[in-house]
């Protein structure tokens, strides 16, 4: 049984053949990434420490985008740009983001001069 | 699709005519905008103006939305009136298509621009939702004392231009519409949030309320990018028919994918209307925010949230399609099942030992987030989800109620504490009342129209036979009736905390709009039919053959 066009994985003796430029590579990257930023976002106590997770949780999507786009099979009616398009977009909104959790983080500094998020807990039950 | 420029660039500009409520929000914060920049910094007169400028945009979008409305219900009058004409009455073999009504519907549901959006009534429905618990946290800002200062309107605007983001994402059919539409909704939320400067609780609930989102908007961004790799495209439609290709060609193989993928998915998306596994944030946000913000949380990103979830759903599991065309079908009335057992009876024991009224109210808010999701348990028609719509419309009027008799409460007494509103009912016996009657509803009491909401999803379970959640949804109503009696007691009954009476006085306003939501509800009881009629009228859209 084939597997779908839309989903060009390469059997286990090309990808060790193939040279590092294979979907493969890219997706586990991005599995790297992502895993990587959700360990940061849930050991990290420092503030900037738990953004950066963030960011890293929004750069492996942006890999898996782009790395879609490149590989999937434009005669299967895979939209390529689609997927660059989208990345573009995390980019910008990351930094939306970013500027917002800053300032953010700024306030919490002003007032309870700490960054450290167990040390900010007054609103509990 | 055109690939003349200047044909689509005409096309985009005229399009601009069929989002004119999105279109008239943005242009009253915009405008709003540049009269609180050039304002002088000093001048009393003119600090509101920008907050009436939004209020206008906010209410012509309203006034269209109506209209739409208007439109849409009278073109289904007439879907009905054609499907019932005798056309092939008396030639056997040649029977009235059953879709016909459907049909005429569905012509009302109008991709615009490059398919990133849809305009059809479940959107309208739902931006008139929007439109209305933003024009009442508007009012509720005006007057709030907590966020008189310099900043007011900046506040104010950063409500309209939210909910923008949230009209945005209930008319949505993209990935990358809902991404940014929904980002635009976080993004502001997180700053409202954190608004009030030099408060140590507001500055905690803004990084609280960032960290978290960003956290769900990460993960999923992250389902999304797989969405696109297993399907090669962003249109939600096309997903979930290529969805249901790889799971009728590879059956077993990509079940386990697609689960995870969508399980990813409906993270993000369940983190907004705060549901059980994902509601961390919502009770330390709700209880630190300004008060009229927290009122805002509960009712337009948790609408949007819900307006997204239904459009999604209604892809991925059509309703109304009990066949195994769907994906597995029954899997997902379970898990909305567990969610809302779970969501409910978490929010309502959570919210018995609370002694802030805000935070007691962020939990009864994640306990109706629950009762709406036990709507979702039972799909096999639209009468579910209209159940949930119907729900959502009485949840904002008494929701919002309470947030604006909290707010004025709090202007009388600096917090929101509960022994610092012991007895305020004699200072305001107006909104007192109201508060009572508001909690009243929040628990389900017949004279009003919480009883409806409730009795509705209730009856639609019990047509599924889903008796067990009924059950649990009643145990529920009478956990939460301890809780607010015990606002409703400090409130009305217990004796001030000191006999010392500010001789300030709430303006007019707040009493007038609270007698607007006491009549809305009694109304909202007693002639439920024509909304509950509409309700499923706007799902038409929704209701795909395939």
């Amino acid at each position: 049984m084939p597997l779908p066009s839309a989903l060009p994985l390469p059997a286990i003796e090309n990808l060790l053949s193939g040279g590092p430029d294979n979907l493969f590579n890219y997706l586990v990257l991005g599995a790297l990434l992502f895993a990587a930023g959700i360990f940061a976002m849930v050991s990290r106590r420092n503030a900037v420490g738990i953004l950066m997770g963030v960011e890293l949780i929004l750069n492996a999507s942006g890999i898996n985008f782009v790395a879609f786009a490149r590989f999937g099979g434009h005669e299967t009616g895979f939209h390529g740009y689609d997927g660059q398009i989208f990345a573009l977009f995390i980019i910008v909104l990351a930094a939306a983001e970013a500027a917002v959790a800053l300032a953010l983080v700024l306030a919490v500094f002003q007032t309870h001069r700490t960054i450290e998020m167990d040390r900010v807990d007054e609103l509990k039950m | 699709m055109p690939h003349d420029l200047a044909e689509l660039l005409n096309r985009n500009v005229r399009d601009l005519w069929l989002i004119l409520p999105e279109v008239l929000v943005a242009l009253g914060f915009v405008f709003g905008l540049l009269v609180e920049m050039l304002r002088k910094p000093d001048s009393l007169a003119s600090r509101k103006t920008a907050s009436y400028i939004l209020l206008l945009g906010l209410v012509m979008g309203l006034w269209v939305t109506l209209n739409e409305m208007n439109d849409y219900v009278g073109s289904t009058r007439q879907a009905v009136l054609i499907k019932q004409e005798p056309v092939g009455v008396d030639q056997p073999g040649v029977t009235v298509p059953k879709t016909v009504a459907r049909d005429v519907a569905i012509t009302y549901s109008q991709p615009l621009y490059s398919g990133m959006i849809v305009r059809d009534s479940f959107g309208t429905f739902f931006k008139f939702v929007l439109l209305l618990g933003t024009i009442l946290s508007v009012l509720l800002a005006l007057n709030a004392r907590q966020l008189e200062g310099p900043n007011q309107g900046e506040f104010i605007l950063l409500l309209g231009a939210t909910c923008l983001g949230g009209m945005f994402l209930a008319s949505s059919t993209n990935l990358l519409m809902l991404y940014l539409s929904l980002e635009s909704l976080s993004i502001l939320s997180y700053v409202m949030a954190g608004f009030l400067p030099g408060d140590r609780r507001s500055a905690e609930a803004g990084i609280k309320y960032v960290m978290y989102g960003a956290m769900a908007s990460g993960i999923m961004i992250f389902g999304f990018s797989y969405l696109y790799g297993l399907t090669g495209t962003l249109d939600l439609a096309e997903i979930a028919a290529k969805f249901r290709d790889l799971e009728g060609n590879y059956g077993g193989h990509t079940r386990g994918a697609l689960t995870a993928v969508l399980a990813l998915v409906f993270s993000g998306l369940l983190y907004k209307i705060a549901a059980v596994p994902f509601h961390y944030w919502s009770p330390d946000v709700y209880e630190g925010s300004p008060t009229a913000a927290t009122g805002f949380f509960s009712v337009v990103p948790k609408a949007a949230g819900f307006a997204v979830l239904l459009r999604v759903l209604a892809e991925f599991f059509p309703l109304g399609d009990l066949s195994d065309a769907g994906l597995n079908f029954q899997g997902a009335e379970k898990v909305f099942g567990v969610l809302a057992v779970l969501t409910m009876t978490m929010g309502n024991l959570a919210a018995l030992g609370q002694s802030n009224a805000k935070r007691m109210l962020a939990y009864s808010s994640i306990a109706h987030a629950g009762y709406m999701l036990a709507g979702f348990a039972a799909l096999d028609d639209a009468t579910g989800p209209a159940a949930v719509l119907y729900y959502l419309v009485v949840y904002l009027v008494m929701n919002l109620g309470a947030f604006l008799v909290i707010v004025a409460l709090e202007n009388l007494r600096g917090s929101a504490e509960l022994h610092a509103l012991r007895g305020a009912i004699r200072s305001e016996p107006m909104l007192g009342t109201a508060l009572v009657i508001f909690l009243f509803s929040l628990v389900g009491m017949p004279p009003l129209a919480g009883f409806i909401g409730k009795y509705l999803i209730m009856y639609k379970l019990a047509g599924a036979g889903n008796w067990g959640l009924i059950v649990i949804m009643g145990v529920n109503s009478v956990i939460s009736l301890f809780y607010y009696m015990r606002l409703a007691k400090a409130v009305a009954i217990d004796a001030p905390e000191d006999a010392h009476v500010s001789g300030e006085q709430n303006p007019f306003v707040l009493r007038f709009i609270a007698v607007g939501h006491v009549v809305a509800l009694l109304v909202l009881f007693v002639y439920f039919e024509p909304l509950m009629r509409l309700c499923r009228q706007v799902l038409e859209p929704l209701l795909k053959t395939i």
